[in-house]
């Protein structure tokens, strides 16, 4: 178990460390291109396809990073309002849901980095391989699907009563609980 | 049928605590599975292409333009100005609130955003005063729902991409309506406050204005950069939004200086946690959605309103009513991108304007974020006072009713939302 959550820690601050150079660079891009069209008068042909695909990869990060803080909204009023043990069972029920789109995604994430790699496009401006570009889908839907796998298992192992103490998964609670250190 | 079906997946998965963004997502994966037919093999790229609109990505910029302005005194500096200018009048501090959530909505993009940067400080300090909660957390809850309606506005900016129109027309049409419904508010204010007894008090010197709108002039100064930038046409909607954030961070920074170094990487953080959240949902919604265009059911729904002959006025009210329900469970982009394409043709073919619709769509969703059980500005003021959702709910209720008043006029004066193209 020990292992597990090292495993986790390190993985939280290497989403956390990505999410912020992605954010950065995305608006330094952007920045950078105004200026240049008006101070230097030549705009950069590729930066606007550079911004949306680092936020791309930002959101595809901070996603899989959310499923650890349970920062996804949801809607957990009436699952919190059943008797402990039906509580549990449609908890055990929606985490599966979840597990199952995530680890579907990233087999089809698989396959599309495949695809693209074998037939060698790249991107428009930036020619870039598109192979490149898609990698953050089944990497990051890998990572989800782990973190909620040990979610599941977390959810087995807690009895019905513990379940509907938790708190809820709402914006700003788990934002706070997501940034502390 | 094929709809009822879907509808009630969707609906089934919410109820059952599955996340909306997963929810949508995975309701699009079992239709396209099992009612088009059609490969789920493209999914995971349709995922990654949902994203790929340079118009969307003014979402996280003005997020963290917000971030860096909610950290720092930005927030505090508002609230001194609008106090100079309203402070004295009867529920003065409940007004001041009212004013800074609409300066500060237009600076910020986010309802739940305006709620925490005004609310954290002025809900304690109008307790104190004396006040009572309806005056302290409901005014401030409901005026946070300004964030979207007066530009810059995730929502309007989610519209614009659904429907392909000018988001730059959308955040001007959204400045009257909004100032309307600021000046409602703060009527309301005024007659309650004058029915509890409170008096008038003195107003501030004009030298004492002067200062403050001298204080917070850098701050006001973003709102010129984002309305003059985009309708100059010096920027794009989403350039100005890249501007508007690394200003923001040289304000907060540099200027103010109540930024810490230290806490920069933080204030990034929370801002990409809060906008990757936003765009998974958004990702997903459209899933959705290119389920909905290959099964045709956009088309399908507008022939049957269109050929049961309803009515502009029936029709507007009907979908006032199915947004305001869909508000209370869903989040203000899913259901934009979901319901948008559905409601729109008719709308055109009734000859309702489409900015005029997108403002209606973002008043709808101001009053969603303030409606039970899901809404993001009453678990903002849940977080900041304690309360419970339903007695925060409580408290907002004439204020609420006063949106609901300005949704209407919004909704049958067309010209609220369109006179401002007619000075510009």
């Amino acid at each position: 178990m020990d292992a597990i959550k090292k495993f986790d820690e390190w993985l939280g601050r290497v989403d956390k460390f990505l999410m912020i150079v992605l954010a950065v660079a995305a608006t330094l891009t952007a920045f950078v291109n105004v200026v240049a069209r008006y101070v230097f008068k030549s705009s950069l042909v590729w930066a606007s396809e550079l911004t949306t695909y680092l936020f791309i990869w930002m959101t595809f990060f901070g996603a899989s990073y959310g499923f650890e803080v349970g920062m996804h909204m949801s809607f957990d009023a009436i699952v919190k309002a059943l008797p402990a043990k039906l509580c549990k069972a449609v908890t055990i029920l929606s985490t599966l849901i979840v597990l199952f789109f995530l680890i579907m995604l990233t087999i089809w994430g698989v396959n599309l980095v495949r695809f693209d790699y074998m037939t060698g496009q790249v991107s428009i401006n930036l020619r870039i391989p598109f192979w490149i570009i898609y990698l953050a889908v089944p990497i990051t839907m890998a990572t989800a699907s782990w973190r909620v796998f040990v979610k599941l298992i977390e959810v087995i192992m807690t009895p019905g009563e513990k379940l509907k103490m938790r708190p809820s998964s709402e914006l700003e609670g788990a934002q706070e609980g997501g940034t502390a250190e | 049928m094929i709809t009822l079906v879907v509808a009630g997946l969707l609906f089934f998965m919410i109820a059952i605590d599955v996340p909306i963004a997963v929810a949508l997502g995975m309701t699009a994966v079992v239709s396209i599975y099992y009612f088009a037919g059609l490969p789920v093999m493209a999914i995971a790229q349709k995922l990654f292409t949902a994203l790929d609109k340079f118009a969307l990505m003014a979402i996280p910029f003005f997020v963290l333009a917000g971030a860096f302005l909610s950290e720092g005194g930005t927030a505090k500096r508002i609230i001194k100005f609008a106090h100079t200018m309203v402070g004295h009048l009867p529920g003065g501090l409940t007004m001041t609130s009212i004013l800074a959530c609409a300066i500060f909505a237009a600076v910020s993009g986010s309802g739940p955003a305006t709620v925490a940067a005004i609310g954290s400080i002025m809900i304690p300090a109008i307790r104190e005063a004396g006040y009572n909660d309806t005056f302290a957390i409901g005014s401030i809850t409901t005026a946070g729902s300004l964030g979207i309606l007066i530009p810059p506005s995730i929502v309007l900016i989610v519209y614009g991409v659904t429907v392909d129109q000018s988001i730059g027309d959308l955040f001007l049409a959204g400045v009257v309506p909004g100032i309307v419904i600021t000046g409602m508010l703060m009527t309301l204010t005024y007659v309650m406050a004058r029915k509890a007894g409170f008096k008038k008090q003195k107003p501030a010197p004009a030298k004492e204005k002067l200062k403050a709108l001298a204080d917070s002039f850098w701050a006001l100064m973003l709102i010129v950069i984002i309305i003059g930038g985009i309708y100059s046409g010096m920027f794009t909607p989403t350039e100005a939004a890249a501007v508007s954030a690394v200003y923001a961070f040289i304000v907060a920074k540099f200027i103010y200086r109540d930024l810490e170094w230290k806490r920069v990487p933080e204030v990034i953080l929370k801002a990409s946690a809060t906008s990757a959240m936003i765009l998974f949902i958004i990702a997903n919604a459209m899933l959705f959605a290119y389920f909905l265009t290959i099964e045709q059911i956009p088309q399908y729904l507008s022939n049957l309103i269109i050929n049961a002959h309803v009515s502009k006025i029936l029709f507007l009210a009907g979908v006032n009513i199915l947004l305001i329900i869909f508000g209370a469970f869903m989040e203000p982009s899913s259901i934009v991108m979901v319901t948008a394409p559905l409601f729109f043709p008719v709308a055109v073919h009734l000859g309702v304007n489409p900015i005029q619709l997108g403002i209606i769509y973002t008043i709808n969703m101001g009053l969603g974020e303030i409606t039970p059980p899901v809404g993001l500005n009453l678990f903002v003021a849940m977080g900041i006072t304690g309360k419970s959702i339903e007695y925060i709910t409580k408290t907002t209720l004439p204020w609420f009713f006063t949106y609901l008043v300005g949704l209407l006029l919004a909704t049958y004066i067309p010209q609220l939302s369109l006179i401002i193209f007619k000075v510009f």
